[in-house]
């Protein structure tokens, strides 16, 4: 037994092939996974991780289009493919941690991540950890958080994937993925370049009532990112891996929509530069794991080709998972942290470090009912971060072919304060406290594996209590960062599928939706008019239907998101109206004795349905995309 | 538990969940729009967002309209930052500097006119004589923040086109045309130009802080807001009159931490000016001057928090104060008789700024 909890984790990371699982009969994945290494010390949450065969299909999109189609998270886009926030269960955009590897990639001087900066070709695997879990997390995690992961193959030979999208207003990628291992050791590469001129059209009237046809301009985006990854199995219980990813957008930011022909439609550019490294080193004991790592961040940013704001910082973490017994689990650790800024309006010679310090147990308290407490600790300097505990507890019934779970948690969840809030010229303030606040979920997960079906279903009800939210505010000369509000959210999310295999035909079915009410209970001052209202630019409802046949190997599959109503910043009267998005996506592999190639088409927005996401911020309609994939193996 | 159960539960979630959503999206008709004489509110609206909206108050009825422009227009909104509103017979000329434009709306239906002038760099404040309008505009940004291309635009109020340019210093504000003289305030300097609209020809007179806005006085002065802001000592912020014969400054009254706004009553005896209070504190404050007494009310008049413009009735004697709510959501405005007795609030649009009185 003792063995057996890491060597599953081992084995986990071994079952999904990228690349190749497309070739595979289709295969219809749990809900819920197993194998995180927090994963198990949160039995209480909802987790969700991707399937292969939808990450192998992945080509240019970004993680902004993965939350909008796949999970029942919101993301606000100012304009197509451009800066994109996540909302989960209501909460803003800096309250979602996204962690590469354990690292949280979240900028130190926004807060947030730019979801359209991040391309999933170059990621094995996205969880998707719904609510609030500072505890296993640390700042961040108050909505939700996102895990992108690579897993290794351990493959013997070599492999390598070549990808080319054309598509619709000056869209051309192309990327590479190469694996080649001997079983011990391998390498993977993942390269990509992508383009997009971004000239769609939109319409516009005038204030005489003429119609007139206006091309985007000023949109144009470039990125390019490259992931190299080494793993090595260096003993019988030593597992190293190193990985490295280095990322470059350049965006010209999208203005809003003109308002009358010949607007001059300009703006901004902004050039990121991102660069990622982490070395992993696992060690499995007969009773336990030690697990350490290193890391290494570097964001860059340039501003109109002016202004500079950078931070890089250095991480290291250890720690260690002892099974007591046959029925408790201890994990406990630590992490550091060496930030080094250089922002224009920072002062000069700027540095911090933060720690963190966490402990887990799990304990089987019956055969089927699990519980398990953690807590964390930010050590943040001339500021305290609450501690984070949680209480989570999951109990599971296996009878015949179904599995029913229950999961209930408890937790508190908390945002360290962003750079630009603490240290951004003379109106910074070092000592505001973090943003925080608790919440309690339940949730309920069924599924049934059939002999040639499955089905799943999963409920999920939360509320949150949120508190000292940051808003600046103007003070004498200058606006300066205070913590100010309050916020109440309470939710429900549902979501269930549907596979059945009938000899070469196999068909999904599956839908999610999710009702969010999040409001400010406490505004920036007294008498504040939002007080009561929903939180500007967070739906009310997300909903998802999808559905997907293959028939020997051909393939078909419709995607439909609907966004319900959101309001701007006047969450009064500034009415946005939801958007209905249809996609659908075919292709067909063909075999060259070996190796094999693909075929797909895309038609995106396919009732050409005119929307905005952000207010005035122009989107495409009705569009197109074609792409050609060659596997080879050797 | 029962599979054809379950299954059938998951559908039903999903199909009321649509349906849930198709029912709850019917928007409400719209109130009827009041066309009647009252007060207009300048919604600035947020940075890059283009919410900036017209705000109509019934000061009778004490009932505000929001979003009248785009009510009136069959939702065609304005689509910028609004940085401010002129009224000059029968029009209300809208000044979006984001969007660099002058929208043209009926001032008694608040249909738009015609379309745009766009031939105009960020555009901020408007006064007009005869059939002119005269214009502070920003011009575009230079380098590290400046404002290197300022300038005043000319427009024919019939035509709506830019027919001249005139020079003024860096960041232009108030302006305001006296005896066929135009003053505007430079307030990314430290001067106001005076420019003779006979010949066009302009001098500055010179100040110690940036001069924002101006109200003429009872005493025959032109009162102007000088605020200190960061580039200045925080004792140079305060009022200061210039002599509209001879063009000289006269004395200078100081108030800490003046924002900008000043407006006068009907007769000019009283001006009223926004400041705000030194951090850590963060109120914001009305004084009173009565340019006949020359005497400062040492005590504010009136005091709230996020106070971001100021406006006077001279028709009822009202004063108008607007609340940011540092445009973290919908703004306020507040009304005061002139002993500062509030006799009304209302929720406006985002970051209200300023008012004009129809």
């Amino acid at each position: 037994m003792n063995l057996k909890i890491p060597v599953l984790a081992l084995l986990f990371l071994c079952l999904s092939v990228p690349g190749r699982t497309q070739m595979k009969t289709m295969e219809l994945e749990e809900v819920v996974i197993e194998g995180l290494p927090f994963e198990k010390f949160s039995s209480g949450s909802k987790i969700v991780k991707s399937d292969s065969l939808t990450m192998a299909q992945l080509g240019q999109e970004t993680l902004a289009q993965y939350v909008l189609r796949n999970t029942t998270g919101y993301i606000k886009e100012q304009g197509h493919k451009m800066l994109a926030s996540v909302s989960f269960r209501g909460t803003g955009s800096s309250h979602t941690g996204v962690f590469w590897h354990g690292v949280n990639i979240n900028s130190l001087t926004l807060g947030s991540t730019n979801f359209s900066g991040v391309p999933l070709f170059l990621f094995d695997d996205i969880a998707v950890h719904y609510g609030g879990a500072s505890s296993l997390h640390g700042s961040d995690a108050i909505g939700g958080s996102i895990h992108l992961n690579s897993t290794p193959t351990w493959e013997d030979g070599a492999h390598a994937q070549f990808r080319y999208d054309y598509g619709s207003f000056g869209n051309h990628f192309s990327g590479v993925k190469v694996n080649f291992g001997n079983g011990k050791w391998e390498a993977k590469t993942r390269a990509f370049n992508h383009m997009l001129k971004n000239n769609f059209k939109y319409s516009v009237t005038d204030r005489l009532g003429n119609n007139s046809e206006i091309e985007q301009e000023h949109a144009e985006v470039h990125n390019y990112g490259v992931l190299q990854e080494v793993n090595g199995k260096i003993s019988k219980r030593g597992f190293l891996s190193l990985k490295g990813w280095f990322g470059k957008n350049r965006y010209e930011i999208q203005p809003m929509m003109v308002t009358y022909p010949g607007q001059p439609q300009d703006g901004d550019e902004i050039f990121d530069r991102n660069l990622r490294l982490v070395a992993e080193y696992q060690h499995f004991y007969r009773r336990g794991a030690l697990s350490s790592s290193l890391g290494y961040v570097r964001d860059y940013q340039l501003f109109d080709e002016s202004d500079v704001i950078e931070t890089k910082r250095g991480i290291a973490s250890l720690s260690y998972e002892w099974n007591m017994d046959e029925k408790t689990i201890l994990k406990a650790g630590g992490a550091s942290k060496y930030i080094v800024p250089n922002v224009w309006a920072y002062q000069e010679d700027l540095t911090e470090w933060r720690s963190d310090v966490f402990i887990s147990v799990k304990r089987m308290i019956l055969e089927n009912w699990s519980a398990s407490l953690n807590a964390r600790k930010t050590f943040v300097p001339f500021t305290v971060a609450p501690v984070a505990p949680s209480l989570s507890t999951g109990y599971r019934i296996k009878k015949g072919r179904s599995v029913l779970a229950f999961r209930a948690q408890l937790e508190r969840s908390y945002r360290v304060p962003t750079f630009n809030d603490r240290y951004w010229g003379e109106q910074g303030r070092p000592d505001l406290k973090s943003e925080h606040g608790f919440s309690v979920e339940l949730g309920h997960n069924f599924v049934h594996q059939g002999e040639s079906d499955r089905f799943e279903f999963d409920i999920s009800g939360y509320y949150m209590k949120q508190d000292d939210w940051i808003a600046w505010k103007p003070t004498d000369n200058l606006w300066r960062p205070f913590n100010l509000k309050k916020v109440e959210a309470a939710g429900v999310e549902v979501q269930g599928k549907y596979g059945q295999k009938i000899r070469a035909v196999q068909f999904e079915v599956g839908g999610l939706y999710a009702l969010n009410r999040s409001v400010l209970l406490e505004g920036v001052s007294e008498n504040d008019a939002a007080v009561g209202y929903q939180l500007p630019y967070t739906p009310k409802h997300r909903a998802v239907l999808y559905a997907s046949l293959m028939y020997k190997k051909f393939r078909l599959s419709i995607n439909n998101q609907y966004t319900g109503t959101r309001y701007g910043i006047d969450v009064i009267h500034e009415k946005i109206e939801g958007f209905f998005l249809t996609d659908l996506r075919f292709g067909k592999d063909f075999s060259l004795g070996e190796h094999h190639f693909s075929l797909e088409g895309q038609v995106l927005n396919v009732f050409d349905v005119a929307y905005q996401n952000v207010k005035r911020y122009a989107m495409p309609g009705r569009n197109y995309l074609m792409s050609i994939n060659f596997y080879l193996s050797n | 538990m029962n599979m054809k159960r379950l299954k059938l539960l998951l559908s039903v979630i999903i199909v009321a969940g649509f349906m849930f959503l198709a029912s709850c999206d019917n928007s409400n008709d719209p109130d009827p729009l009041p066309l009647k004489t009252g007060v207009l509110i300048v919604n600035e609206g947020n940075f890059g967002a283009g919410n900036g909206s017209i705000s109509f108050y019934d000061e009778e009825l004490q009932t505000i309209t929001n979003n009248v422009v785009k009510t009136a227009n069959g939702g065609s909104e304005i689509g910028s930052l609004v940085q401010s509103m002129f009224l000059y017979d029968e029009v209300g000329y809208i000044l979006c500097n984001d969007a660099d434009k002058i929208e043209f709306i009926s001032e008694a239906d608040y249909k738009y006119l015609d379309n745009p002038t766009t031939n105009i760099s960020q555009p901020r404040y408007m006064t007009a004589v005869g059939n002119k309008g005269y214009i502070s505009c920003w011009g575009a940004w230079g380098e590290n923040y400046t404002l290197p291309d300022s300038y005043v635009a000319v427009i024919d109020l019939t035509s709506r086109e830019v027919v001249d340019t005139l020079e003024c210093g860096s960041g232009p504000e108030g302006i305001i045309v006296l005896n066929n003289k135009l003053y505007v305030a430079n307030s990314y300097e430290t001067t106001v130009s005076v420019i003779n609209l006979a010949d066009n020809s302009s001098e500055k007179v010179n100040f110690d802080a940036a001069p924002k806005h101006f109200a003429p006085g009872a005493d025959g002065n032109l009162w102007v807001s000088i605020s200190a802001g960061w580039s200045y000592p925080a004792d140079k912020s305060g009022v200061q009159s210039i002599n509209l014969t001879t063009g000289e400054k006269g004395n200078f009254v100081p108030i800490q931490n003046t924002a900008g706004s000043i407006v006068s009553d009907v007769s000019g005896e009283k001006i009223y000016i926004l400041a705000a209070e030194l951090y850590p504190k963060t109120g914001t404050k009305i004084y009173v001057y009565n340019t006949i007494t020359k005497n400062l009310l040492t005590d504010a008049l009136i005091s709230g928090d996020n106070f971001y413009g100021l406006g006077y009735n001279v028709t009822t004697d009202k004063i108008y104060v607007s609340d940011s709510k540092a445009f973290a959501g919908p703004g306020d405005i507040h009304v005061y008789d002139t002993d500062g007795t509030k006799s009304d609030d209302q929720i406006t649009g985002v970051g209200p700024n300023g008012f004009a009185f129809k």
